[in-house]
């Protein structure tokens, strides 16, 4: 007898298909279940993510944190904050509107952090909140500009001698290229700056000219205060200079970044590209770029990462110890447009790389 | 592992099969739904859970303005019902602060909820002494701490937005991921869902087909069997589910109808063979009486040529030639006529009568012929020329060469429903072998051959003649006593055929 026709029809094949597709079937529920409490776990921990336990809440405050430099002073502090387990607050960018530095700072001291990190103006309300931190256990860092006679713990920032006699060098390098007849400097200083450090500017830098080149070759200083009273005066108070045509002077010192762009913008502006020498502050692209141009002379490069570092690490010191040093001076350096040029091609080539 | 499964799967029960079939999608779609279902469920709670952390923070902050507002409220009034209404904000706002959700430290809305934590215990302390002053009525110092509360209530107040600002826009996205994850799972469950149903179909419908092919079988099997083609294939597979023990049953069934068919077949064509085998004989008999009776001479011309002899010896006045001629002639025309027809008995006596006396004109009277008729019976039929050949017979092989006298008895008579014809003679006899021999018909041929010597119609013919017309095979007997005490035939033929 042949073999029967169903045996015949109803193969291996069709056994097999049904034994792989019971279990593809299982794997595919199997699958269906990895997956959902693989994407369920994922939401719980998105909130999560962020989160690792702290010992410490600082808190970081600076007129103008917006910007390249402050931007990346703090970045520096958080790294250093990350590494000493401590939670640094960019506190005011969450605010609903633009809080003083002073008010930014009665909020901290009222919020009992660990620490502040000020930069910002001084006045006797502000003095007094940096008082009462102190007597509350809050260590607070000043950076930039120090708010002199307060009860801070500890200073971070330039040595505005050392800044002074790198101006000098500038002003000596400028004169010496454009053989300027009469020379006149005026260096643009915060409104928050103390009388003294301004001083100490003008002294170093006449102290090196008188030493280098005799008494003869010290120019006129002159050092305009801008007093940001609100986000744009800089700007405006910038401009007045150059429309004052007479008083124009040949060199600009900016002590700011902000100022640095503002100077900057204004001589193009007014097509004094040459005439006026501008020595900026910080080495942002901008700024670099402007400098491998010359349209800016050169410029003055503060070490934000060691200022970021510094005041985190000027906090946990007093967190920990009780004290700590009272001044940390901050390195700076000339960057002229060889080395601007330097710097955007190590740039350039690190973009490249990433 | 396929021929394992197989066999398993072949040796279960259909009901067992059926289960199978069922419950195995069933399970895996039931499966896949509740994975589904927790999932979802567990990601609207979390959608639910999202904005509870706004509403939290609204209410701290509602909390907040009545405690600030019921403060001043007292500070103006100085009333019992305000510093009540105070009371209950600060207990409302610490039980709202105290339900700010402090989990995820290392956040910044863990550093703000820290914040505004603290700031309130400083409020909530300053506002305290300001409540304290008032009582006490030193107007300056609540004054200046009412101050100190106002900026403190504005700070707390902007933290608390910006707080629940930023929760709001973790909210925002946390909810969009949440939405998409959830887009996501719909659209993986669909087509997991539609995958799982088109394999589920398949393996459906070959488990079905599997189950069902040998019924589909078995029902086309029937239908052969049914319109009468025995020789049909039927499936049966190695299983021993039911459909296979049915299909099994089936199949031994169609087989034991075939095998009883063949048989019934098989003695269906010896019957026929048997009745062919009779047939033949009865041809070859008539074809005997044929030929003998065309071995004859022509008795027409025999009987006609008697008659002129006849004529003659009457003419001439030789009464003893006529009588002899017209029994010749008689016997002759009874031989004619008879010979396909049958005759009663008297007919057949008178035609022995007739023979007897030709006899014993040619011997001289030799033969002493005698008869016992019971004349009741000779109106019965009986083939003809049947006594004829048997007196043919006594005389030619019982008395012929004997010494003494010879007779020959016929005797008739009835018993027992049958009419017994007796023919005895005192010749030489027969021994027993001799008579089983022409009885059984052995000595027919025997018989047959010298009949040229008689009219042609031989012992063996008159027996089977005379069983054709009686239906029986019992119809003559043969009885002698041994050598030289004669022989007696008896023919048995029924009153009525």
């Amino acid at each position: 007898m042949k073999k029967s026709s169903s045996e015949k029809q109803f193969s291996n094949k069709s056994y097999a298909f049904m034994i792989v597709g019971t279990a593809i079937m299982i794997v595919a529920a199997v699958v269906t279940g990895i997956i959902f409490s693989t994407i369920t776990r994922t939401m719980q921990s998105v909130e999560q993510e962020t989160a690792t336990d702290y010992d410490k809440h600082y808190a970081f405050i600076a007129e103008d944190s917006e910007s390249d430099f402050w931007q990346e002073v703090f970045a520096a502090a958080n790294e250093q904050a990350k590494e000493y387990n401590a939670y640094l607050e960019d506190i005011g960018t969450e605010l609903g509107r633009d809080y003083s530095e002073e008010e930014l700072l009665r909020i901290a001291v009222n919020s009992k952090l660990d620490g502040i990190v000020y930069s910002g103006g001084s006045n006797d309300r502000v003095r007094k909140l940096i008082d009462r931190a102190s007597d509350a256990g809050i260590g607070v860092v000043i950076l930039q500009n120090d708010v002199e006679t307060s009860r801070r713990q500890c200073y971070v920032g330039l040595n505005y001698y050392e800044l002074g006699q790198m101006y000098a060098l500038q002003v000596e390098k400028i004169v010496a290229e454009g053989q300027m007849q009469q020379t006149k400097v005026d260096i643009l200083v915060d409104g928050d700056m103390s009388e003294g450090a301004s001083n100490l500017i003008v002294m170093a830098m006449e102290d090196h000219i008188r030493e280098s080149l005799g008494e003869d070759m010290i120019p006129e200083i002159v050092v305009t205060r801008i007093d940001a009273e609100d986000i744009f005066s800089a700007e405006e108070k910038i401009r007045n200079i150059f429309l004052e045509k007479e008083n124009l002077p040949n060199i600009m010192l900016c002590a700011n970044s902000v100022y640095t762009r503002c100077a900057y913008q204004a001589v193009v502006d007014y097509n004094l590209v040459g005439q006026i020498q501008i020595v900026g502050y910080f080495a942002n692209d901008t700024i670099l770029d402007a400098v491998d141009k010359q349209v800016i002379f050169s410029t003055i490069s503060v070490d934000t990462q060691e200022m970021g570092k510094s005041c985190i690490q000027a906090l946990f010191e007093y967190n920990n110890m009780g004290y700590t040093n009272s001044y940390l001076p901050v390195g700076i350096e000339v960057v002229d447009q060889a080395k601007a040029h330097q710097m955007i091609f190590e740039k350039e080539n690190k973009v490249t790389e990433q | 592992m396929t021929g394992a499964i197989r066999s398993k799967w072949n040796n279960a029960s259909v009901r067992s099969k059926m289960l199978l079939a069922f419950i195995i999608p069933v399970i895996l779609i039931l499966i896949v739904n509740v994975y589904m279902y927790i999932s979802i469920n567990t990601m609207i709670e979390r959608v639910d859970e999202i904005y509870v952390a706004n509403v939290t923070l609204n209410d701290l902050s509602d909390d907040l303005t009545f405690l600030q507002n019921s403060m001043r409220e007292y500070l103006e009034s100085k009333g019992t019902a305000a510093l009540n209404d105070y009371y209950t904000a600060e207990q409302d706002y610490r039980n709202g602060l105290a339900s700010l959700d402090l989990k995820n430290s290392g956040t910044a809305v863990y550093a703000m909820q820290e914040n505004i934590i603290n700031q309130s215990e400083n409020y909530l302390g300053i506002a305290g002494d300001t409540i304290t002053a008032k009582r006490g009525r030193n107007v300056e110092k609540y004054k200046a701490s009412y101050e100190e509360t106002v900026e403190l209530y504005s700070d707390l107040q902007n933290c608390i937005y910006a707080l629940n600002s930023k929760q709001f826009k973790k909210n925002t996205g946390d909810y969009s991921i949440l939405l998409s994850s959830l887009r996501n799972m719909e659209i993986i469950t669909i087509l997991i869902l539609v995958f799982i149903g088109i394999v589920n179909i398949v393996v459906v419908y070959l488990m079905t087909k599997s189950m069902t092919l040998p019924l589909v079988d078995l029902a086309r099997a029937a239908n052969e069997v049914a319109d009468g083609n025995f020789d049909v294939d039927i499936a049966t597979g190695e299983g021993k589910d039911e459909i296979n023990v049915v299909s099994k049953a089936f199949k031994q069934m169609v087989e034991s109808i075939q095998r009883y068919i063949a048989q019934i077949r098989d003695s269906v064509m010896r019957e026929s063979m048997l009745k062919e085998h009779e047939l033949v004989m009865e041809n070859r008999m008539k074809e005997v009486q044929l030929r003998s009776l065309q071995a004859q001479i022509n008795p027409h011309f025999l009987f006609n040529t008697l008659n002129a002899g006849e004529q003659l010896a009457m003419m001439e006045g030789a009464d003893k030639t006529t009588e002899f001629i017209e029994n010749m002639a008689d016997f002759f025309r009874y031989n004619i006529k008879k010979i396909d027809n049958d005759a009663s008995i008297a007919e057949e006596i008178a035609l022995v009568d007739k023979y007897v006396y030709i006899l014993n004109v040619r011997f001289t009277g030799e033969i002493h012929y005698s008869k016992d008729i019971d004349e009741e019976v000779t109106e019965v039929r009986v083939p003809s020329m049947i006594l004829q050949p048997i007196v043919e017979n006594a005389v030619n092989y019982g008395i012929r060469d004997i010494d003494w006298e010879g007779h020959i008895d016929l005797k008739i008579y009835k018993d027992n429903g049958y009419v017994f014809l007796s023919i005895r003679d005192n010749g030489v006899g027969m021994s027993r072998e001799q008579i089983d021999r022409i009885l059984s018909g052995e000595a027919f041929g025997e018989v047959s051959a010298d009949h040229a010597a008689s009219n042609g119609i031989g012992l063996g013919n008159v027996i089977e003649r005379l069983q054709i017309f009686t239906g029986q095979r019992d119809v003559m007997e043969i009885h002698s006593e041994g050598e030289g005490k004669g022989t007696e035939f008896v023919i048995k033929v029924p009153m009525h055929v």
